[in-house]
Parts: structure tokens; C-alpha cells; sequence
């Protein structure tokens, strides 16, 4: 319910309305809870509808950047609610358009997320030393264009080459429009949204949690199949 | 010409037409790289007719790439060796600096010019045996190229004035440059819109923005245009995009081309829509079936163009594939569209 109503104020662009909503919440309920039950579903739930077509790019763009301005003060906090998450890096592999991995950032840091931003246009060999550097678990390479989709193949390659084993997550339009392409790149799991950013994320922290408890009960970290959001 | 005419005005010609939009593939062609191609006028245009003999394309495309408008404001292209040249950082860095623009004379642009030559060297060649088709950005969509997607929208929603300000910069920009190219040759200017898919923007948003500029702009083109979303959805605003003067809407391949058709009253011909991305690892056998299935979705009654679904085919798509898609419509898409009606076994995926 408060998800809706947050999510109603985010696509109204009413961002004292949506202030209103999470400030009441968070004094009734605490941050923690707030984050999980209705931030996180509210944007994966407009992440979606974009995917079906029923609300714009414009639609997810702003409601990113409302939630993630007035969870901003809180950001410290909110990143503590998250102490199994993995280290997390983002990036637009060659490519200069940055709107789809600025989406993927601010749903990320709304939902108590902290991610390591390694710009646009960069090279395979700058990720590479980046990932290691940082000693980056999780990838995520945003493209637009299709010969820097493809470039996740040598990315992929370089990595291996270095000894580095991240958690390879792709997305943006090439993905969108062949399915196949994140097998064909090497990728671990491919995005179509932001939404689906949040959830791989959560289902890899999950597996981690998992993986501690139940000494490896659960499946190794799996594709994330895209092809529910597009039904 | 006359196919192309016929299929506009929503009746059948002997085939229907096939707008193949191949761009860098003439590099392939030529032996040249991707830079060295679209450098100088006469390669595209060699591409482009070698290209049309080949593929036995009902058009010629005298698109070179998408940052070709933005070169001339100031923009750095950044060139790749396997696709279109890219737009570099945005040369907008500031809000305030949209109430300095002024547009680049079209005259006195390097890149510009080479695109009219192109034109007129086509147009000399080739005459009216078939549409040389043109391309602009649209007013609305070129700021995603000027100052950033994401610093677009922040002005699209929170700064009216400044973003008024901008769309009518760029539609005296805009309208320079389409008239120019008709009077170079161009037969059909490709007015590029995809921010005003629903894709993008809301109805409501493209009503009160990219609908208006639409309707401004192209009101003053002097000859007709196709609109393309670049694989956005359309089918939301294909009411209102037809009433923005414009003749033919470039499909996505996520929608129905015939739906499209029918929710614009026949009034716009329906371009598309192959999926280029997939394209690349199409057999000739499944090009057949695609093809095939496009044809019968749109092709009975005319208003319909056998295109890609984003106005620009991948330099990855391999040449067997363009030829297979060439076949195809040789083959199946013949007026009248009798093996539709023939017997079950005709239906059915070759």
C-alpha cells in the first residue's frame, strides 16, 4: 500500500507529496523497513511497467532521481542496512550515453546500495584495472550502442586473463533487443531495466546470505532470465 | 519512384518496397575504414549505388551518421572501427548557455556540406528512379546529443523557458537543414524523433512538447517526411503523429505493424520493422520466415515499406543476411499477395 502510494507520487514528478510519504513512513516504521517494503517496490514496480511499455523512460528517470535525492541525507544509514552487499562496480563500457547507467546508480543508492561509479567511455583495459583495483564483486556495464555491447566479450576475456572473477551484469538497449547477446558477451546476468538491477542484486546478496547458512543449498548465482518482464 | 508512391498512398504496387537502410556497410564495400568512408561525399555515394545494385534496394540513403548535425554546432565525433561514429561529450555544459546559442549556418559547416554533395551527386545520378532519402535529427530530440539525456530531461521538466528556448534554436536549425537538403536532391527528409516515443516520454509529455515542435517544424519542410522513433514505441501517439504532416512511421519491433496502420486511419505508411540487433545471427532460412511474416502482417492494401526497425542496419550484420532479406521480399512480396489466400501449406513458415 505505501509502496503504491509512493509510486503514484513518483510518476506525479510530486516530489513533496513523495517527501511527505517516505518521511511519515520511515518515523512510523524505520528506515530499514521503508527501504525494503516500499522503496525497492515502488521503483522495481516502475522499472517493470516501463518494460511492458506502460510508463516512460522519463517516468523511471525521475522517480530515480526523486528517491534518490531525498534519500540522499540518509544515504549513510541506509547503505548500513545492506552490510552482506557485495562491492559494486558500474560502468558504460565505451559508450558516452549515461542515462541508463545514471538510472541503475540512483535506483541502487535509493535502495541502500552503495556502488562505485567508474564513469562512461571507458576502455576494457581502464574496467580492468578498475575491478581490480577496487576489488569489485559485482559489474555492471551499461551499453547503448552495439559494438560496445559487444565489447563485453574482450571485457570478459581480460578479466579472466587477470584472475578476476566479478559477477558479470549487462544491460541496455542491445541486450533489450536480442535476448541472446548476454550469453554470447559471457555475461553472468542481464538487466532490461533498473528494476532488474535491484533484483539480480538482491538475489545475489540472497545467495550469499544462503551460501553462509546453508553451505551452498542453494543454486551457484544464475542468469537472471529477462523473459518474465517482457510478458 | 512509382512503387514507393503507390504503397504511400495505401494501395498495392507491383512489390512491396524495400528501404534496406545500410550506412557503413558501403566502407565494407569500398575496402575503406569507417572514418575514411564517411570522409569525403563520393564514397557514400558509390556505397550507397553499389549498394543498391546488390541488394536491388528501392532506396538510397544519404544518412552518414547521427553526430553529423552536432559536428557542425561544435561536437567532437568519436569514431569506432566496427560502428557509427559516436557524439562525444556534450558541448551544452551549462543550462545558460541554451540563452547564448545560435545555430551553425549550414553554408559554413564541413559536415553538413559533405552530406549535400552526397545529394546532389545522387539526385545526378539517379534522377527520380528512386527516393533519395535524407535524415535530421528532430528539434526535440537533437538535446540528447547537445547537453546529455539525463540533463534533457531535468530540463524538459524543470526549466520551461530555457527549454522552449532550445526547440526554437533548433527548429530554425532544423528546418535550414531539411531545406537544404531538398533543394540538394533529397526526395524525403527522415525526421528523427525518438525521444518522442512513448518509449521515452509519456502521451501527455510528447503532446505538449515533441508534438508541438512536430507539427511546427515540419509544417515548414518543403517536401515530405518520414517519422522515426529509432525502435521506440509509437502506436500510444500515432493519432497525433499523424496529424503532424508527416507521411510514414518507422516501427518498432516490439509492435504491430498493421495495428499501426489501422490506429492512423491509413494515413501513415508503416516503415519496419526488422530487428537489426538480432540480424547479425539470422540464417537464410529464418531472414525468409521473418520476412515473410512482415509482409503478410502489413503488406495487404499498400502502405507499407520493408525497413529495419531502427533507421540504421549494424555494420555486424553480414552481407548474406541484407541479401537473404532482398530475396525475400523478391520473393514473397509480390502484388497481389495470393499465396496468402492459396492453401494452408502456403501459410505455413518455409
Amino acid at each position: 500500500m505505501g509502496a503504491e502510494k509512493l509510486m503514484r507520487a513518483l510518476l506525479d514528478i510530486d516530489r513533496l507529496a513523495a517527501e511527505q510519504i517516505l518521511t511519515g513512513a520511515i518515523r512510523e516504521s524505520g528506515l530499514d523497513e521503508v527501504v525494503r517494503s516500499m522503496i525497492v517496490p515502488a521503483l522495481e514496480q516502475i522499472g517493470d511497467d516501463w518494460v511492458r511499455g506502460r510508463v516512460s523512460l522519463s517516468d523511471v528517470y525521475m522517480s530515480s532521481r526523486i528517491c534518490e535525492e531525498l534519500m540522499r541525507p540518509l544515504a549513510p544509514k541506509a547503505a548500513q542496512l545492506r552490510q552482506d552487499q557485495p562491492r559494486i562496480g558500474l560502468a558504460a563500457l565505451h559508450d558516452y550515453h549515461l542515462l541508463g547507467k545514471k538510472m541503475v546508480h540512483l535506483a541502487l543508492l535509493s535502495s541502500g546500495y552503495a556502488v562505485m561509479d567508474f564513469g562512461q567511455g571507458i576502455s576494457v583495459a581502464d574496467l580492468v584495472r578498475r575491478v581490480q583495483e577496487a576489488d569489485v564483486e559485482v559489474l555492471l556495464v551499461s551499453t547503448l550502442m552495439l559494438p560496445s555491447a559487444l565489447r563485453v566479450k574482450d571485457l570478459r576475456r581480460e578479466l579472466d586473463r587477470a584472475g578476476l572473477k566479478p559477477t558479470l551484469v549487462v544491460g541496455g538497449a542491445p541486450f533489450r533487443f536480442d535476448l541472446e547477446l548476454w550469453k554470447e558477451v559471457g555475461a553472468d546476468a542481464m538487466g532490461i531495466s533498473a528494476a532488474d538491477a535491484l533484483k539480480i542484486l538482491d538475489q545475489i546478496a540472497e545467495e550469499r546470505a544462503g551460501a553462509a547458512r546453508r553451505d551452498h543449498e542453494l543454486h551457484g548465482t544464475g542468469p537472471h532470465d529477462p523473459r518474465p518482464s517482457r510478458a | 519512384m512509382e512503387r514507393v508512391l503507390t504503397t504511400l498512398g495505401h494501395r498495392e504496387p507491383d512489390r512491396v518496397p524495400l528501404f534496406l537502410l545500410v550506412t557503413m556497410h558501403g566502407a565494407k564495400e569500398l575496402g575503406l575504414s569507417i572514418r575514411e568512408y564517411f570522409a569525403k561525399a563520393e564514397h557514400v555515394v558509390e556505397g550507397q549505388l553499389r549498394m543498391r545494385a546488390k541488394y536491388r534496394n528501392d532506396c538510397v540513403y544519404a544518412f552518414f551518421y547521427a553526430p553529423v548535425e552536432v559536428e557542425a554546432w561544435g561536437a567532437d565525433v568519436i569514431y569506432v572501427e566496427d560502428g557509427p561514429p559516436n557524439t562525444g561529450r556534450p558541448f551544452l555544459r551549462n543550462r545558460e548557455d541554451i540563452l547564448q546559442l545560435v545555430p551553425p549556418r549550414i553554408d559554413e559547416s564541413p559536415s553538413l556540406l559533405k552530406v549535400l554533395r552526397a545529394e546532389e551527386m545522387l539526385k545526378a545520378r539517379l534522377g527520380d528512379e528512386v527516393p533519395i532519402v535524407g535524415v535530421v535529427m528532430s528539434p526535440f530530440s537533437l538535446p540528447v546529443l547537445q547537453m546529455g539525456f539525463d540533463r534533457y530531461l531535468d530540463l524538459m521538466y524543470e526549466a520551461p523557458d530555457l527549454f522552449e528556448r532550445l526547440m526554437r534554436v533548433n527548429e530554425e536549425f532544423c528546418v535550414a537543414w531539411a531545406n537544404a537538403q531538398f533543394r540538394a536532391g533529397a526526395t524525403a527528409i527522415t525526421y528523427y524523433d525518438p525521444v518522442s516515443s512513448t518509449t521515452i516520454v509519456s502521451r501527455e509529455m510528447y503532446l505538449r512538447r515533441g508534438f508541438q515542435v512536430a507539427r511546427r517544424t515540419i509544417a515548414r519542410l518543403r517536401g515530405p517526411t518520414a517519422t522515426h522513433m529509432a525502435s521506440g514505441l509509437c502506436l500510444p501517439i500515432v493519432d497525433l503523429i499523424s496529424e503532424t504532416g508527416t507521411r510514414v512511421i518507422g516501427v518498432s519491433v516490439d509492435e504491430d505493424m498493421a495495428r499501426i496502420k489501422k490506429a492512423s486511419g491509413d494515413r501513415l505508411t508503416a516503415l519496419g520493422n526488422l530487428n537489426g540487433i538480432e540480424m547479425r545471427n539470422w540464417s537464410t532460412r529464418h531472414t525468409e520466415q521473418i520476412v515473410k511474416a512482415a509482409i503478410a502482417n502489413a503488406g495487404p492494401g499498400g502502405g507499407f515499406i520493408l525497413s529495419d526497425n531502427h533507421g540504421e542496419i549494424p555494420f555486424q550484420v553480414p552481407e548474406e543476411v541484407l541479401l537473404a532479406v532482398s530475396d525475400a521480399v523478391h520473393k514473397w512480396g509480390r502484388y497481389p499477395l495470393d499465396w496468402m489466400t492459396e492453401a494452408p501449406r502456403a501459410h505455413v513458415d518455409v
